[in-house]
């Protein structure tokens, strides 16, 4: 693939960026419409010195058409959140002609080589455009379902846990094992579990409680000894830091992979910018072989 | 040559030097805001309404000093993940995780420099490559105090250099920030299990100077907000509840929350407007409507009350700043308008002025961290809270100056901030964890605060509420039926004086309780307050002394290693209380306080895990504490 292909994907994902993923440098930098404007204008430049077509610095000619006013006016909207008056957009365009004039001067200057700043942006750009190496499509729901199920640990929800349970707190009892008795007597007898036990601010039912959200209000130990319970009806005491518990669960709905349509957005932000990585990391490879790189490893040494 | 290198650095760096690292989260677009009614209806409610534990004061890079002082990366978009339970990195370094995921979040950046921060970190922006811009972005403090500055002066005036003669610019661009809030409290609210709130900070100074501050948190119901923002430099704090009262209409609802009273240097409670003038009617009826709350304790101190300054409760030396007020003083130190408890008493006196009660308000905790890190309020892993400002162990202890006070020429045993904390946290009592539910909450006042552990207290007053009543099963059906939760007003006196069922419960993370208490404060019929604090439940099965006072259990710390030692403390400690000197024409209010066995401050733990020598002038251990909002008896008359 050249780099004139790259541009050219480039400029299509451009039109997407909305769709394009939200995390990292390089969309956020895509959102930035100076940046689609520069990598409209610069990139180009950067591309057509490459591959040999008439240096625009040299050009003496600047065309201020209909879909550059209409980027500077869409520029402008968006930072202020109103259209330009009439007044406003003639300006825009007389700083645009002017910043296109001294860019053109220091072109021919030749200010743009050995200046360190120039270069990572221009790096930078590449690496965007290089992104859409080896070309992308939009991935269907197969696709996608395959990356939720190689990266299951990214996206495995924690189980949940719903339960009932009763309180005794020892020192409101001068025969903890005498209460815990009544309390399994009534439990067994059927009785709801709202009144029984001490009273207090713990919920006599919970419901769809993650791990944590146990640890949270339960602690730890009240928490492992939950995750071991099975259906077997009430079971305890078990110790927490708030005092002992007789503990039913009712449900436990493991975790996992949840469907893919719970998460599909996640999933599609996320293998859009796994594949992004991916091409420019194999852009950057196979460019790197055009390169014979000489490094003096006897200056790289730290010392000490 | 010299042409050359002038033109170099004139015009390459325009526009090119920005991306050189992702200094922020550029997400806005003008979508209308999503509706999450029919998601919010469908969540399952307990009508006997359950604790959420939440942070209502946080800064995130927005803020223009967090950024300056080194959050960058932590927008609103990353706070959220932290407080849902995901490890960030933090901006000095490191990474952090939540000791346990939240329930509801409301991000508060400073409204004042929004549109300096838009200005000066994006790249479209007009003042992005001024001199200003660039310092601010390589952290130059010069231009934040220059800006702050600005806010104390009355009026308050923009910093020109960014914002123009006449202030529009900044005022414009403050959009883009105030969308991106609002995107990011929108894509992580998940009704019925984490509530976002879309919010902001009210950051007006106080004249005097000295880092005196007149701030409200503002908060909004639902994603129906205004346009724009009222920040101090459109006005004062009076002004802000006009401005709130004709942009947030209809749909919109909103309530101020006035934070860290004990640096308001005694404006929040003098009882005048925040500018000195004198208030009228319409102005003491809007604040009382606005503002059901405020916040009681936050990383830069505890504002409930201060042993000494209108009260002799030994258990106020909690955490405070500030040394008395010499007479005459008021700023930089504490004085008598500087407390939550002191403005409660003197709220009673007001209403006999205006038929409404200024200061009637229920208790939010925070932290006003500037790290994007939403109640990071453990002691043990405490790493401060103003980004690279604090990071340093040896700053935080008060052996080293941090940056900016080194920069005004402070020494660190100057500098406070080895009497800040990690910060306090917000409870509310509410049937589910939405927006509505939990707003509504904040609004009637049924919240609580803690000094930062998730200790859970409720209480319920009423005339009807009978003895023992909190051994009874079912008291929470009791109080509603029976009386009025934590926040709420008695108004018709009955036979017997009011009772009280009160309840604390431990933080599983935290030490087991040590006592509970009542705080009750009255207005005679001279007109003067008066206040008393109850022991009303000891741990351990003990019982109050011949002098009301629960006795000392023997808990203690281990100063070399923070473990806890001694008396064993109590899970749960609940009372049914009675108000033995009770006078139905008296006007009073009533509040819970318990308080933990102790624990380790946050800087013994600095100073053990770093090996750094102790300061003489900080407590070693701390009661870490949880307040219930005030019930009131106000006489019909």
């Amino acid at each position: 693939m050249v780099l004139a292909d790259l541009v050219h994907a480039g400029n299509l994902r451009m039109a997407n960026t909305d769709t394009a993923g939200k995390r990292g440098l390089k969309s956020s930098l895509l959102r930035e419409p100076l940046v689609h404007f520069l990598i409209g204008g610069l990139a180009l430049f950067a591309l057509y010195g490459l591959v040999g077509q008439p240096d625009e610095a040299q050009s003496r000619k600047i065309v201020i058409d209909k879909d550059t006013i209409a980027t500077l006016a869409a520029q402008y909207e968006a930072t202020w959140q109103r259209p330009p008056t009439q007044e406003q957009l003639s300006a825009l365009v007389n700083d645009h002609v002017r910043e296109e004039v001294l860019y053109r001067e220091g072109l021919s200057l030749g200010l743009d080589r050995d200046d360190a700043v120039v270069k990572r942006r221009l790096s930078q750009k590449v690496e965007v455009l290089s992104e859409e190496y080896g070309g992308s499509k939009v991935p269907d729901d197969r696709d996608l379902q395959a990356y939720l199920e190689k990266h299951a640990d990214t996206y495995r929800q924690p189980g949940t846990y719903t339960f009932e349970q009763v309180l005794l707190v020892p020192e409101r009892h001068p025969d903890v094992e005498a209460a815990l008795a009544t309390a399994r007597r009534q439990l067994a007898a059927g009785e709801r579990p709202d009144g029984l036990g001490d009273a207090g601010l713990l919920p006599a039912r919970v419901y769809d409680a993650s791990q944590t959200v146990v640890i949270r209000d339960f602690g730890k130990n009240f928490a492992a000894a939950l995750d071991k319970a099975g259906r077997q009806g009430w079971i305890g005491p078990v110790r927490s830091n708030l005092g002992l518990h007789l503990v039913r669960l009712t449900e436990h709905k493991a975790g996992g992979l949840p469907p893919l349509a719970q998460v599909k957005g996640l999933v599609a932000e996320d293998m859009e910018e796994h594949r992004r990585k991916a091409a420019a990391e194999s852009y950057f490879k196979q460019a790197r072989q055009n390169y014979s790189i000489e490094i003096d490893k006897s200056a790289l040494k730290v010392p000490g | 040559m010299a042409w050359t290198a002038r033109i170099v650095t004139a015009s390459l760096s325009i526009s090119l030097a920005a991306c050189s690292a992702n200094e922020k989260e550029t997400v806005a677009d003008d979508s209308a805001p999503t509706n999450f009614s029919e998601a919010e209806s469908k969540v399952s409610t307990n009508p006997l309404k359950n604790a959420y534990f939440g942070e209502l004061h946080l800064h995130t890079a927005y803020s223009l000093d967090a950024y300056i002082f080194g959050t960058k990366l932590n927008t609103p978009f990353e706070a959220y993940k932290f407080a849902k339970g995901q490890t960030i990195d933090m901006p000095a370094g490191g990474t952090k995780t939540i000791i346990a995921p939240l329930d509801f979040t409301a991000i508060t950046d400073h409204g004042e420099a929004l549109g300096e921060y838009e200005l000066c970190t994006s790249e479209q922006s007009p003042k992005y490559d001024s001199e200003i811009c660039k310092g601010i972005r390589a952290g130059d403090q010069k231009p934040f105090g220059e800006i702050f500055a600005g806010v104390s002066k009355v009026p308050a005036q923009r910093y020109t250099p960014i914002c123009d003669e006449d202030g529009k610019i900044c005022r414009d661009y403050a959009g883009k920030p105030w969308q991106n809030i609002q995107k990011a409290a929108d894509q992580n609210y998940e009704p019925g299990k984490f509530t976002s709130f879309v919010a902001y900070e009210f950051s007006a100074n106080a004249p005097e100077g000295k880092g005196g501050m007149m701030h409200r948190n503002v908060i909004f119901r639902s994603n129906r907000v205004p346009q724009t923002i009222f920040s101090a430099f459109e006005g004062t704090g009076e002004q802000l509840h006009v401005w709130l009262d004709k942009n947030c209409t209809g749909d919109c609802k909103v309530l101020a929350i006035p934070h860290n009273p004990n640096f308001y240097w005694g404006r929040l409670f003098w009882g005048k407007n925040s500018d000195g003038t004198e208030w009228t009617k319409d102005q003491v009826e809007r604040r009382a409507r606005l503002e059901p709350l405020v916040e009681i304790m936050q990383v830069k101190g505890n504002s409930e009350c201060q042993t000494g300054i209108g009260t002799t409760d030994e258990s106020c030396n909690f955490e405070t700043v500030f040394k008395k007020c010499a007479p005459g003083e008021n700023a930089g130190c504490s004085n008598e308008n500087a407390f939550v408890r002191n403005g409660l008493k003197k709220g009673l006196l007001e209403y006999d002025k205006w038929g409404v009660n200024p200061f009637k308000y229920g208790f939010v905790g925070g932290t006003d961290n500037h790290n994007g890190t939403p109640s990071d309020t453990t002691e043990s892993d405490f790493k401060g809270h103003y980004a690279k400002n604090d990071f340093d162990p040896a700053v935080r202890l008060g052996l080293k100056a941090n940056p900016t006070a080194e920069q005004m020429g402070l020494s660190g045993a100057e500098d406070p901030t080895r009497f800040y904390n990690p910060g306090a946290i917000t409870g509310v009592w509410a049937e589910a964890n939405t927006r509505p539910a939990i707003w509504d909450a904040l609004a009637r006042r049924e919240t609580f605060a803690t000094s930062g552990t998730r200790t859970k207290v409720r209480m319920f007053g009423g005339f009807a509420i009978p003895a023992g009543a909190d051994k009874q099963a079912d008291w929470v059906k009791i109080g509603y039926k029976d009386g009025v939760p934590q926040g709420g007003t008695l108004t018709r006196p009955g036979k017997d004086a009011p009772r009280f069922i009160l309840y604390a419960q431990r933080d599983p993370n935290s030490a087991p309780l040590h006592r509970l208490q009542i705080i009750k404060g009255w207005a005679d019929a001279s007109g003067k307050t008066h206040e008393m604090t109850y022991d009303v439940a000891c741990s351990d099965g003990m019982a109050p002394g011949a002098d009301g006072k629960c006795p000392d259990n023997g808990a203690g710390v281990d100063l070399a290693t923070c473990k806890q030692t001694g008396g064993k403390g109590s899970a749960m400690l609940s009372a049914t209380w009675q108000d033995p000197k009770f006078d139905p024409k008296q006007k009073a209010f009533y509040y819970l306080r318990v308080l933990e066995n102790p624990v380790c401050r946050w800087s013994m733990y600095d100073s053990i895990n770093n090996k750094l020598p102790y300061p003489k002038d900080l407590p070693k251990t701390i009661r870490e504490r949880a307040w219930s909002s005030p019930i009131w008896y106000m006489p019909e008359t």
